[in-house]
């Protein structure tokens, strides 16, 4: 008898004690790899995700839509329907996914560690890592919006830009904020603040390229406050890059060039890289397999050029872009030297420097001239000729980088005047000087549920 | 706030413990009384389905009394209280306690359960309980031996077709739930994008091993719990339905009996016609079209990418260095090909399984044991192997009449190993290769998969390892292994506290190892590709230099799942008058491991074994098209842990056997990670009610004695465990940047809870006398509210996905089941009985939120489930079609007009919808089987017919886009418009160029193609003959002989239009004969 009440008493406690420990028996995680980020080596490691940060990445519709880009008929007619769409400036519905969803993850990502880092006190012990998480967060966040301002909103200028419709300025990582355009004017500033705040605080030199870095802050400025007219900042900061990174490489035989007649002629990672990003394959319509270069800017490479032999390849009767610096058939995007000789020779130019203007143009061409012949400086006569000299080898240096979109609104709201053409199914599309078209048209299922603006 | 709670509930399980404690102690606490003079006290037994023979009453002090064959009985008690035993050889005992002398005044009525007999006793078993069909309220149904013979084959799920109603095996949807397997349902379906599998258990416990371990043989008999009542103490786990299996077992005091089976089975040639492909000839007429307008000219312009052979051919012609007439000879020579034969005779055989079994059982008083073994052997259409031994033992240990010890033990082990490559696996030139795959003296061809002979010959200036791909040597040199090897033990110690009440404390534990191996040795094309494409030539020096190891590449995959369940349980079972009390109430942990690690060894060689080293993060350029690449690193490891506690407990109250009413509670609890402690539990109920019509006194229909009503309702759940409520994270390495990674992989998302799914049922049991038609009838409505759905939101936030996963759906489902089984004929030589299985289903969605709210949402062949408020889960909807015009274009509506404005028809159903037909449900709505059994003396034949009808299917026409892109073209690219006039006699649309894909897309989703997928199948024939084995000299009981067909085609479809609807685009089940023999003696 007395066993029994001592065997019900013991199983009675034994179903108590168990129900009351397995609050800790279910705290275990489900998956060993799974984290919550909250530390700095947890949001640096967010930053270092490149295949969400840097490849893939930067917006393309603007590239398919400039003029580096030439379609022979033959080809175009028999593309897609979207190819057609994309090549006749037409306004059409696209979805998800897109170049909108693709750059706006990695603004998560540095919106995500920007809430985490300020979680975190500032240390001696944690002061390098603190301040490169929150400065790398700062650059992505600027690199990404600047790139989607050239895209999605008007060029900059005529006085107009604090009214024009810019992109949504997404500054928190909680999806309950609703979306809002800002205008032109205020993303601008808002990419710059953040560029500013982000050359503060990260080092002189990444660890890797995928990084950003101080020389890529300043770099970084240079572009928006070219973007913004304003020569005189553009130089400064295009000049303190290049004080921290000025190496070129020498076409001719440099450890970085592989072979200037191969697929891939140049090593990723070379010298003259500041900042790694690869562009986004988005409408396939600028991919170089798809996409030939325009005959007259081919044809306006000099033979000596080593240039013509690095970046060309001959395809189907016209010439193919092969000249990425990301090592890969995919386009280079990111920041490179060359880059910053160029807005630093047409700053000069521009504000009347005209021989410092062109030394720096002549210090980057000399690289890529063939070595076996002499090069002869080049020389300008007068101002406009310096500038446009300069803007001619800034096309040709910086092909299918996914500046020259940006670079015709600019030029375009200087009264550069330049009009678009392109022939389709053998109808000739033309698209006017600061055209509404200029700011690409938004995703329509993004204007649908965000109930935004379109273009 | 949190503190205080936690103090309420420690103050409750407390109180709950003492309550407990008292309860358990308080029986017993009465003093023993001798009675003044003897009293009789009077009773009855009630024994349903079983004669009441020789069974005793013996009481404690009081002496003991046989039992009439009426159920009466009377006894003289002496002492109070005084404890009654009531026991015989065909009854399970039962105890009753009289302790006062004013229960001697009632007459008792005792209820007592038949024991199970070899033959004939059917009791389902819930996992946590076995009970007899009329004595729950729960659905359940039972498949026993006997019907799981009537399929063939390895896997235990299989058999379960056509058995049973309710049950429906999808074929041909495809979900993006990792959770989801079997491809079973139960009662259709209760989630959108939750896991859809049923619950698979084993012997009382969650089965987390591979479902290919069980052998078929082993199974005594399945219960499938269908409704909330029965499924409910599952818990979180059960809401689509529960699978129970059992496995066979030795009896206490059984006589040794062994049984064995042998068979194999043996299958037809698939037909490679059933993957639709038009004729070489048009093949190649279409690439000759493509080729002249330039399509190709990308490619070629690489001097690298693989063309098929004909464009080869005509680009030779275009460069001149071929004559018309070498072109046309060299052609014909491709046309005469008969690409079906060439692939059948070269990579596919008929499929053999060779299966065994044996099983002995034995039994004496107080101890009983079984031991089975199993061994399949076989290999499949591709030549694939494949093992499977299984060994088995279970033993139940009678310590005395209160404590009893069972154990099992099963070991399996499996072996397979890649084929034969199966059609259309191999490409040239990105297309279905058309050349013959031998050349005339019977040597390998080569095929140009990935690059131009012409181009790798000169490349490599003859310093490269050969780079072609033989299609008929490669899977000999392309091994893929795989094995696994499980154990699985439980215990189970039993013990009676109280006459009424016993307590059961069990264990199981269970680890699987599972190996997947891969050896691509040096003669293989992948590995030499692969060593090529890391090579550097030196064009001066012409020096080679392997950047990857030269030999071959040996990948392996490794998981380990091992999981633990301990459980304790109270059940208790008492009779108070006449009624009686049964309840169950216990307590679960359980926990699952799966750890995966896996590596890739460069260099590899067996003999002597050896592997070398790879610099993983060098950074290569493709000695072909100069992108830069890394060597894959291939070393992985993961570890994930699931764990699971769960309260529950179920009550029954009978009162006079003839009103029942049961409930259930459970309560679940699981590590979701980043959820908070509210989601991390769940509690689940039901409640039921039974009525046994036919035992009221009223009751006088003579010619159906048996009737039972009986009502259910409950809720279970849903839990997904990878939706979790915060933002969380994964932890990676990248060999680009060399530097670890974190990358978000759900942002948060505070509001997610968990699914809720309540179920009505309403079931009919009944039996007409002698059970010549016996048979139930259900009515079921599920409603599952706070499902999971995809919810378009504002990307912008985070880009990573266009949709977030919410609470945001509701559905509803309801549908009948019924099963008959009749006696048709019972005459001494000669039987006919009869099962039907029918089952209705329908579902729909009640609230979803999308912006897509049109008919559009329900295009694509219904291949998915897809919300749409209104209509069924998996439906059907295309383009209201207009013809063809006169140029062979289809012509949709827009505005109700006919047009050809592809983007404008589109955006009009996008918006409005007018342009579109609804069809229906995509899955089966009425489905069953009809299954006829006639026995003639030794002799027995039965064959199933598989009936499915209310459904559409979408037909895979021609599609233009992907004939330019990957040369697959239906075969009614021949019925295509070709000409003006075509349109009046064909639906086929023109071929034209440049390729627009929204007017394939117009074609292939509008309702020319849709077509109704009904049909009824003969699902299998079975044919036995039983020898008359007792009167040999060797000692058989019974043996007999079987020959069974399965898979025997379709007897009936509703359209045409497709060979068979369930299977299009693939190739569909093929004919299985399978001839066995089996016995026992």
């Amino acid at each position: 008898m007395v066993t029994k009440y001592f065997i019900g008493t013991v199983c009675c406690t034994l179903i108590m004690i168990s129900l009351a420990g397995c609050e800790k028996f279910l705290s275990v995680k489900s998956d060993a790899k799974l984290l919550i980020p909250k530390t700095i080596p947890d949001l640096q490691g967010m930053l270092d995700d490149v295949t969400l940060m840097n490849i893939a990445r930067t917006p393309s519709y603007g590239e398919a839509s400039s003029d580096d880009v030439y379609y022979p008929p033959s080809q175009i007619d028999g593309g897609s329907e979207i190819a057609r769409n994309v090549y006749s400036w037409k306004k059409f519905d696209y979805q998800y996914p897109n170049e909108w969803a693709t750059a706006y993850l990695p603004i998560y990502n540095s919106n995500f560690c920007l809430e985490g880092i300020s979680a975190i006190e500032r240390l001696g012990t944690n002061a390098a890592g603190w301040d490169n998480v929150k400065g790398s967060a700062l650059f992505f966040r600027s690199f990404y919006f600047f790139l989607l301002t050239t895209q999605f909103g008007l060029g900059y200028g005529n006085g107009t830009s604090d009214q024009d419709l810019g992109i949504v300025l997404r500054l928190s990582s909680d999806f309950n904020v609703p979306s809002k355009r800002s205008t032109v004017k205020e993303c601008l500033l808002q990419a710059l603040s953040d560029a500013k705040g982000a050359a503060e605080l990260l080092p002189n030199d990444p660890l890797v390229k995928f990084r950003p870095s101080k020389a890529a802050a300043y770099a970084q400025l240079a572009r928006i406050y070219l973007y913004m007219h304003d020569y005189t900042n553009a130089l400064y900061y295009a000049d303190q890059c290049l004080r921290i990174k000025a190496t070129l490489m020498d076409y001719n035989g440099d450890s970085d060039v592989v072979g200037l007649d191969l697929a891939i002629p140049f090593k990723r990672f070379n010298k003259e890289t500041i900042f790694h990003a690869e562009m986004f394959a988005g409408f396939s319509v600028h991919i170089p397999v798809n996409a030939k270069i325009d005959p007259l800017l081919y044809s306006s490479y000099e033979p000596d050029d080593l240039r013509k032999r690095a970046f060309f390849r001959a395809n189907t009767g016209f010439q193919q872009f092969k000249g990425s610096y990301a090592g890969t058939a995919n386009l280079f995007s990111g920041i490179a030297v060359d880059e910053i000789y160029l807005i630093r020779a047409e700053c000069r130019a521009r504000l009347g420097d005209m021989d410092g203007g062109m030394d720096d143009l002549n210090a980057l061409l000399i690289k890529r001239w063939k070595n076996t012949v002499i090069y002869i400086p080049r020389t300008a006569q007068g101002q406009n000729d310096a500038i446009s000299q300069i803007l001619m080898e800034r096309r040709k240096e910086l092909l299918m980088r996914g500046l020259r979109w940006s670079d015709i609104k600019r030029y375009n709201k200087e009264g550069a005047g330049i009009r678009l053409r392109r022939v389709l199914t053998g109808i000739t599309f033309y698209l006017e000087p600061n055209a509404p078209f200029y700011a690409l048209p938004l995703p329509n299922d993004i204007i649908e549920i965000a109930e935004l603006k379109q273009n | 706030m949190e503190k205080m709670i936690k103090k309420v509930k420690n103050t409750l399980i407390i109180l709950t413990w003492i309550a407990l404690v008292i309860l358990i102690n308080f029986e017993t606490s009465t003093a023993q009384v001798k009675l003044l003079k003897p009293k009789i006290f009077r009773g009855k037994i009630i024994l349903a389905d079983a004669e009441i023979k020789d069974v005793y009453v013996r009481s404690k002090h009081s002496g003991s009394s046989i039992i009439l064959p009426d159920g009466s009985f009377e006894l003289a008690i002496k002492f109070l209280p005084e404890t009654l035993k009531f026991e015989g050889i065909n009854v399970y005992e039962t105890v009753r306690v009289l302790i006062r002398e004013k229960d001697l005044l009632d007459e008792m009525v005792i209820k007592m359960v038949a024991k199970q007999r070899d033959l004939g006793e059917v009791v389902v078993s819930t996992g946590y309980q076995r009970v007899r069909p009329n004595e729950t309220n729960g659905d359940i149904s039972l498949i026993d031996n006997k019907s799981l013979n009537n399929r063939t084959g390895t896997n235990i799920l299989d058999r379960l077709l056509g058995q049973t109603s309710g049950l429906n095996v999808n074929i041909g949807k495809t979900n993006a739930n990792p959770q989801n397997k079997t491809g079973i349902s139960v009662r259709g379906l209760g989630t959108i994008n939750g896991p859809l599998d049923p619950l698979i258990v084993l012997d009382g416990f969650i089965y987390e091993g591979d479902i290919n371990n069980i052998n078929p043989f082993d199974i005594e008999n399945i219960s499938i719990l269908k409704d909330a009542s029965a499924a409910s103490i599952w818990g979180a786990r059960a809401g689509n339905g529960v699978i129970v299996l059992t496995s066979k077992k030795a009896r206490l005091n059984q006589v040794l009996d062994i049984s064995f089976n042998a068979n194999a089975t043996i299958n037809t040639l698939p037909d490679l016609t059933q993957y639709p492909q038009m004729s070489v000839s048009e093949t190649i007429e279409a690439e000759r079209f493509l080729f002249d307008k330039g399509y190709f000219n990308n490619r070629i312009s690489t001097n690298y990418i693989a063309l098929t052979p004909a464009v080869e051919l005509f680009l030779s012609k275009r460069n001149g260095k071929i004559t018309d007439a070498q072109l046309e000879a060299a052609l014909d020579e491709f046309r005469k090909t008969d690409i079906n034969k060439e692939w059948l005779d070269e990579f596919y055989t008929n499929a053999l399984i060779q299966q065994y079994s044996l099983n002995i059982r034995s039994g004496t008083v107080n101890h009983a044991f079984s031991l089975s073994g199993g061994y399949d052997r076989g290999y499949d259409q591709n030549y694939s192997a494949s093992t499977r031994s299984n060994l088995r033992f279970t033993d139940q240990l009678k310590f005395n009449p209160r404590l009893t010890l069972n154990t099992s033990l099963t070991l399996t082990f499996a072996d397979s190993r890649s084929g034969r490559p199966s059609f259309g696996s191999i490409r040239e030139g990105q297309r279905l290769p058309y050349r013959h795959l031998r050349d005339a003296s019977g040597n390998p061809i080569v095929l140009a998969t990935e690059y131009r002979a012409a181009y790798t010959d000169t490349a490599g200036m003859g310093k490269l390892l050969d780079w072609k791909y033989y299609p008929t040597e490669e899977y000999k040199h392309d091994v893929t292994t795989t094995s696994r090897e499980e154990i699985l033990g439980s215990v189970m110690l039993s013990y009676r506290i109280l006459p009424f009440l016993n307590v059961e404390a069990s264990y199981q534990g269970q680890r699987q190892i599972a190996k997947t191996e891969n050896l691509t040795d040096e003669e293989s094309y992948i590995t030499r590709g692969l060593i090529n494409s890391f090579s550097q030539l030196n064009s001066t020096t012409g020096l080679i230099k392997y950047n990857l190891p030269r030999g071959g590449i040996f990948r392996s995959d490794n998981t380990y799942t091992s999981s633990s369940t301990g459980r304790l349980q109270f059940n208790m079972d008492k009779n108070i008058g006449v009624s009686s009390i049964n309840v169950l109430a216990g307590m679960e942990v359980r926990g699952v491991k799966t750890d995966g690690d896996g590596n890739v060894f460069y260099g590899y060689q067996e003999d002597p074994l050896g592997y070398q080293s790879a610099d993983v993060l060098g950074i290569y350029n493709h000695f072909i098209t100069g992108d830069i690449q890394q060597i894959a690193p291939g070393a992985k490891i993961t570890s994930l842990m699931n764990r699971f506690v769960s309260v529950y407990a179920n009550g029954a109250y009978t009162y006079a056997g003839k009103y029942r009413l049961s409930a259930s509670v459970r309560r679940d609890g699981s590590n979701v990670f980043g959820a908070s402690t509210n989601e991390r539990w769940k509690p689940l109920w039901s409640v039921g009610g039974g009525w046994s019509v036919s035992k009221e006194g009223f009751y006088d229909v003579s010619w159906l004695p048996e009737l039972r009503l009986s009502l259910t309702y409950g809720k279970s759940g849903n839990v997904d465990l990878s939706k979790t409520a915060t933002a969380t994270a994964v932890y990676a390495s990248n060999t680009q940047s060399t530097l670890p990674f974190v990358r978000v992989r759900q942002i948060n998302n505070p509001d997610l809870r968990w699914e809720q799914l309540a179920q009505l049922n309403l079931k009919l049991d009944f039996a007409s006398r002698n059970n010549r038609l016996r048979g139930s009838i259900s009515y079921y409505r599920k409603k599952g509210t706070d499902l999971y759905g995809s919810f378009l939101y504002d990307y912008t936030t985070w880009g990573s996905s266009a949709e977030l996963t919410r609470n945001v759906a509701d559905m509803e489902g309801r549908g009948i089941d019924l099963e008959l089984m009749s006696k048709n004929i019972t005459a001494q030589s000669f039987q006919w009985n009869t099962s039907l299985f029918f089952s209705l289903n329908k579902s729909k969605t009640v609230k979803y939120y999308t912006t897509n709210n049109t008919l559009t949402a329900l295009f694509g062949g219904g291949s998915q489930i897809t919300p749409l408020v209104g209509y069924p889960l998996y439906s059907i909807s295309a383009y209201k079609w207009g013809g063809l015009d006169a140029k062979g274009n289809p012509q949709g509506y827009v505005n109700g007009l006919l047009s050809t404005n592809y983007t404008a028809i589109a955006n009009e159903a996008r918006l409005s919808g007018n342009n579109v037909r609804f069809f229906g449900a995509a899955s089966p709505v009425y489905f069953g089987s009809v299954m006829n059994t006639f026995a003639y003396r030794n002799l027995s034949l039965s064959f199933n017919l598989n009936f499915k009808l209310g459904y559409y299917a979408t037909k895979r026409s021609i599609s233009y886009n992907a004939l330019a892109s990957i040369g697959t073209a239906h075969p009614d690219y021949s019925k295509r418009w070709q000409k003006p006039g075509d349109e009046a006699n064909t639906d086929v649309p023109a071929f034209l160029y440049p390729i627009v894909v929204s007017r394939d897309a117009f074609y292939s989703n509008s309702e020319v193609n849709v077509f109704r997928a009904d049909n009824i199948r003969l699902d299998y024939i079975n044919l036995n003959y039983n020898l008359n084995a007792q009167h040999w000299k060797f000692p058989f009981r019974s043996l007999d002989i079987y020959l069974n067909g399965s898979n025997l085609g379709i007897l009936w479809k509703a359209s045409k239009a497709v060979a068979d609807p369930d299977y299009q685009n693939q190739i569909g089940q093929t004919k299985a004969i399978t001839l066995g023999v089996r016995g026992n003696f």
